[in-house]
């Protein structure tokens, strides 16, 4: 069965953008990454999910229910992590995980103390007078404490420092292995391809398209810069090398292929700097686009 | 019921404090300054006379009705009617109003709870706070009655007067519950309370100094004041007819608003 499957979900706000058609299956176990810039409907689609607001068209289900129709069902089989988090004012941590776990008529005491173990997390301490990574840590325990089926992340890691966010993807995991389905939205391309499966991509409102992690690896992109010394370059010509920018003695080239053929070509000029980085999201966009109308 | 008791729980202090005010103010017009009012009733008639006359009707002093219990407790309710409308506003933009105040509507949106049976479940927490302080009020009042050693209709009288105390709250919790489902940022609840109050203390102002009968159905607290209740007439009726009308429509509106309405990320 499926974890989440939509079938042309669309919400529209007013003029503005929200998602058309979004086609989505999520099976049920999986780490599933969903990508986009921000603005391209990441968050429409989750909240539209977790019935926060209402769709114009199409179907959304949740291990086989009615986002909305049996939304409270739903809910009892799901954590979220918004990301951005909020929570009352003049509360200790431990008070609002024990009203969150009151929802659950169950006892989740156990669970909250080993995930603020794991994180780190001082329960006594007000959350108004916690920093952002302690309240984002107040969130995760929150979403995670009763053990949900599926875990729905929303840009989770903002933030939490690197090695907080090492021992947040080693939580998912575990809870992964214990058998819940987790989507995972984010706009960084890197962390979704540590802990995800599948990926589907957004940008716009639509979805692009999904694929396997192993695949997206496989087409990995990289952005190159290099600066040459003395003379500026009238041409750069390289398979593989797609919008290639010169100017002056700097080119720039967004590169698909053999590294050391990239090295070997490059290595012929005189260099005087190298870059190799990851291109942004936005530049990968780019490439499935000139892609596709090719 | 776990909302409600969590609502129960952070609202008893606020409860608490005002109840106690509502109480002793009552106390202090009714046994404390009525004997007194009594005991000097030419002077202070000379003094109000001397007053501009939309001055001492915009604040409740109405001459021929001073010397009565019923008629000075008509002054009375004026501010205490006043208390109770921003002690009402406070607990509905509070406990309504809460999460949106907070920026957390994901949090509770997210649980396994209805909207339906959050609604009740914060609802039911004004309630029963209103209830409990209409309970007491009534109850003082009544002492209030027989310290000053009223006779006649008392328990009637009582009843009548605690139910019009315990009805002008409700109205304002239903106005509170209304505006909160609509304000889309809460600032400051005792700031967005105050304001709704006065606004109602002003417009009863109004209704006082130009006595026309229409405009007493746009000033609230007038609805259930204690000469309509204990002399109803057809217009009296009307005002009650229209606080229930106006109460309906807001909640049932309320209602649909908070059971249906997108919630967008802040």
């Amino acid at each position: 069965m499926n974890a989440i499957e939509t079938k042309k979900l669309t919400k529209s706000y007013g003029k503005s953008r929200g998602i058309m058609d979004i086609d989505l299956e999520v099976k049920e176990g999986e780490i599933f990454g969903f990508i986009g810039p921000n603005g391209a409907g990441k968050s429409t689609t989750i909240r539209t999910l977790l019935g926060l607001i209402h769709k114009d068209s199409g179907e959304a289900k949740i291990f086989g229910m009615d986002c909305e129709g049996e939304r409270e069902k739903i809910l009892k089989e799901t954590g979220y992590l918004p990301s951005e988090v909020f929570y009352y004012e003049n509360m200790k941590a431990i008070d609002l995980l024990r009203y969150s776990a009151s929802f659950y008529k169950k006892d989740c005491s156990k669970k909250i103390k080993e995930l603020a173990d794991a994180l780190g997390l001082d329960l006594n301490k007000k959350i108004e007078d916690m920093s952002l990574g302690n309240k984002k840590k107040v969130g995760i325990v929150q979403g995670l404490l009763h053990s949900p089926r599926l875990i729905i992340l929303d840009e989770p890691t903002s933030g939490l420092d690197p090695l907080m966010q090492q021992t947040f993807f080693e939580l998912i995991q575990e809870e992964n292995k214990r058998g819940a389905t987790v989507l995972f939205s984010s706009h960084i391309l890197s962390e979704v391809q540590k802990i995800c499966d599948r990926v589907a991509i957004i940008k716009d409102g639509r979805l692009i398209q999904t694929q396997k992690i192993s695949e997206l690896q496989d087409n990995s992109y990289k952005k190159i810069t290099f600066h040459v010394k003395d003379n500026p370059l009238d041409e750069f010509q390289l398979k593989g090398a797609t919008n290639i920018e010169i100017k002056g003695q700097t080119v720039r080239f967004i590169y698909r292929g053999d590294c050391n053929l990239l090295l070997e070509k490059i290595n012929n000029y005189p260099l005087l700097n190298v870059d190799i980085s990851e291109p942004s999201l936005e530049e990968i966009f780019m490439h499935y686009y000139s892609d596709k109308n090719k | 019921m776990n909302v409600y008791l969590y609502e129960m729980k952070l609202q008893i202090k606020s409860f608490l404090i005002w109840s106690g005010v509502i109480v002793a103010s009552l106390f202090a017009f009714m046994i404390g300054f009525y004997p007194v009012f009594q005991d000097s009733l030419e002077e202070i008639m000379n003094m109000i006379e001397g007053l501009p006359k939309e001055y001492t009707l915009a604040f409740g002093f109405e001459m021929s009705n001073l010397n009565s219990y019923v008629g000075f407790y008509n002054f009375t309710f004026s501010y205490i009617s006043l208390m109770g409308a921003i002690m009402s506003l406070i607990m509905a933009i509070s406990v309504f109003g809460r999460e949106k105040r907070s920026k957390c509507l994901d949090f509770i949106f997210v649980k396994p709870i209805s909207r339906k049976k959050l609604f009740c479940m914060k609802g039911l927490t004004c309630i029963s706070m209103t209830t409990v302080l209409g309970i007491i009020y009534a109850a003082a009042l009544a002492f209030c009655y027989r310290l000053t050693g009223q006779t006649g209709r008392w328990g009637k009288e009582v009843l009548v007067l605690g139910a019009g105390f315990y009805f002008t709250q409700l109205f304002f919790i239903v106005l509170g519950i209304f505006a909160v489902v609509y304000l889309k940022k809460i600032r400051s609840v005792s700031g967005a309370a105050t304001s709704f109050g006065c606004i109602a203390f002003i417009l009863s102002a109004l209704a006082n100094i130009t006595g026309d009968k229409i405009m007493t159905f746009a000033a609230p607290l007038k609805y259930f004041e204690p000469d309509n209740l204990l002399n109803a007439g057809k217009i009296e009726y009307a005002y009650m007819a229209a606080a229930i009308i106006i109460t309906v429509v807001c909640i049932s509106i309320a209602y649909v608003r908070f059971c249906k309405q997108d919630i967008h990320a802040v």
